[in-house]
């Protein structure tokens, strides 16, 4: 029988841990022949098994052209993650996969992106950049725009050197007021304030934004006042999750299941949706 | 195709004790030992004369039996090496599920539609394609039942491979609606009766009779309502009474809503489903945000996604009229009254406009 609440057991082949509480793991399928067959889109998202332990919900934070493994970023919050954080490269863990819709990167093609990403927001949000850059050639410009509460709570931090190293785009990194260090050589600033400085021009332009509620809340009314139509920002949500494939009925929000319709949405979408996420 | 027969009490009897005789497994409502005697509940049966076809309602309906209160998805072990992960052995074999009532029947039908979408959760859809299903229609009706008003003319038939109602002579006419049920008929060894014409009559006057008797409600404005009107002051004092104990939705056919859990043991592990609730705090609860804290927010998403979201989705409506949530709320809410409210809201919004 096809059992779809089965996972693929994937080994986590390297460990970065990224801020004291966040981890993100590179993993591969055990079974070959699985590991052939496995694509996925970008932004969309996998169960995890801890094994003994259960499973938990985030999306895969690789490039969707990156084919021997993939990435997942998480971080240490619930019973599920604590127990995923103890893992260590060798560990065994079961993934379902992939699921949900994505980002629809090449309807972007000729266009401006910018991507606005707060803390571990960045998960997601490095997937579909990565996946971006990997045919860099399709689009205009590309601006990448990063918050984190603090230095040590920025995430990726190897890829955010390398990305800043790059002339074909452009990165702007910040940290909260009081989260720098004396090396600290980015902005210091809230998200939205960096990206009203930063000053996109919404002609032409998609904006990818993630990041926690209050930060989304206010880069929209930053976007807004710069003229930002509600179609031109993506975003994705995030609801309690258990099935992940549209049949546990947790991740309902109005006619739609955040696991099957979504994750990732557009604001013109979202703004017609209960007010329950 | 329907073909239409009659057979006598005694017939029935011998009917089914054959079945069971032929090896099929047969499930139908009987008394739960050691519970009170008004509670009915979907059992494996030895003989006919077990089954209880005379009270009205199961204590839950048969949902339970494809969709199973706790069931094994997978269990693992580590073999020293690594995981492996075996699947639960489950041989899917034909069954008859006899004595459902046409809202019983209907639930199945709802359930159907999302165990089926995109992704084909075979533990169910393996058993609902074995189960061969007959049906009674209602000896009775009760205050609770409002089945008409959600499903249409009685009896509802779409989900039954064979119905059967009994008339006042006692005989029942039995109409075969599938292949499947044609095919059990067989096991009756002997000519069977087609009805008669004044056979129709009785049959048609005592589906009358039950259709009759039935509460008519209007909901046609409740979903119309529901999509306008999520922020409406209404739903702060819905549902004040209601303890989230769940047991609307532990009882209805249509609920599906379920938890998956790690079950350990020391030699192996299982992942299990179990049913779950969207009246329970901790259904949408995340570590740092919960985004149905108070219940009037969750019994709002019960009514939404009934009469609205999932209608949207599979163009049918979750309830069946069946009235279970009705007879097992502790603190008496009614969702007919509710539904009856909601559709006058619907109506005077329609007048103003």
């Amino acid at each position: 029988m096809t059992n779809i609440y089965k996972p693929f057991v994937m080994e986590i082949i390297k460990s970065f841990q990224e801020t004291p509480d966040v981890k993100t793991f590179r993993l591969k399928f055990k079974n070959d022949e699985i590991a052939k067959n496995f694509s996925f889109k970008t932004g969309q998202f996998g169960e995890y098994t801890v094994f003994g332990v259960g499973e938990t919900t985030f999306c895969i934070s690789s490039s969707a052209f990156q084919k021997d493994y993939i990435e997942c970023s998480f971080k240490k919050v619930g019973e599920v993650t604590t127990a995923l954080e103890r893992l260590d490269k060798g560990d065994e863990i079961g993934f379902r996969g992939p699921y949900g819709n994505w980002f629809e990167i090449d309807e972007w093609a000729g266009k401006n992106l910018v991507f606005v990403a707060g803390g571990i927001g960045l998960a997601p949000i490095r997937s579909c950049f990565l996946s971006c850059l990997a045919q860099r050639e399709k689009y205009k410009d590309i601006t990448m725009i990063y918050g984190a509460r603090s230095v040590s709570d920025l995430v990726y931090k190897t890829q955010l050197n390398e990305w800043e190293k790059r002339d074909d785009i452009k990165t702007i990194y910040t940290v909260d007021p009081g989260g720098e260090n004396s090396s600290w050589k980015g902005k210091i600033g809230f998200v939205p304030t960096i990206l009203e400085k930063a000053d996109p021009k919404p002609d032409n332009t998609v904006v990818i934004t993630c990041g926690p509620p209050i930060m989304i809340k206010f880069v929209l009314k930053s976007l807004k006042k710069m003229n930002f139509e509600d179609e031109q920002i993506i975003t994705t949500l995030e609801m309690k999750m258990k099935c992940g494939i549209g049949k546990c009925g947790r991740c309902n929000i109005g006619p739609y299941y955040v696991c099957k319709h979504g994750p990732v949405f557009s604001m013109a979408q979202i703004k017609d949706f209960p007010l329950e996420y | 195709m329907t073909e239409l027969f009659k057979l006598s009490p005694f017939e029935l009897n011998a009917w089914m004790d054959l079945l069971i005789a032929a090896g099929y497994p047969v499930f139908a409502p009987v008394f739960e030992e050691g519970t009170d005697k008004d509670n009915l509940y979907f059992k494996k049966i030895k003989k006919w004369n077990d089954a209880d076809i005379g009270k009205l309602k199961t204590k839950r309906g048969p949902k339970e039996l494809f969709f199973p209160i706790n069931e094994d998805l997978f269990s693992y072990k580590y073999n020293g090496d690594g995981f492996t992960l075996e699947d639960p052995e489950i041989e899917y074999e034909p069954f008859i599920v006899a004595g459902l009532r046409p809202c019983d029947t209907a639930g199945l039908d709802v359930i159907d539609k999302l165990f089926s979408w995109d992704y084909k959760d075979e533990f169910y859809l393996k058993k609902r394609e074995k189960a061969i299903l007959i049906a009674f229609t209602c000896p009775y009706t009760d205050s609770s039942c409002f089945c008409t008003s959600v499903l249409g003319k009685y009896p509802y038939k779409d989900g039954s491979d064979i119905m059967l109602t009994q008339l006042k002579s006692k005989d029942y006419i039995v109409e075969i609606l599938t292949e499947k049920g044609k095919k059990l008929l067989s096991h009756l060894n002997k000519v069977i009766n087609p009805a008669s014409k004044e056979d129709l009559k009785e049959l048609k006057k005592e589906l009358d009779n039950i259709d009759k008797s039935i509460k008519k409600i209007k909901i046609d404005k409740v979903k119309s309502w529901l999509e306008n009107n999520f922020e409406d002051d209404y739903w702060k004092n819905c549902a004040l009474e209601c303890l989230s104990c769940g047991i609307c939705t532990f009882v209805c056919p249509t609920c599906h809503c379920f938890d998956i859990i790690e079950d350990r043991n020391l030699d192996k592990i299982t992942r299990r489903r179990t049913w779950d609730s969207c009246s329970f705090t901790d259904f949408t609860r995340m570590k740092v945000h919960q985004p149905r804290q108070e219940h009037f927010r969750r019994w709002r998403q019960r009514l939404m996604h009934k009469y609205y979201y999932y209608v949207n989705n599979f163009e049918v409506i979750a309830c069946t009229g069946c009235g279970r949530c009705i007879e097992s709320c502790p603190v008496g809410i009614n969702i007919m009254t509710m539904l009856s409210e909601i559709d006058d809201k619907g109506k005077k919004l329609k007048a103003k406009a």
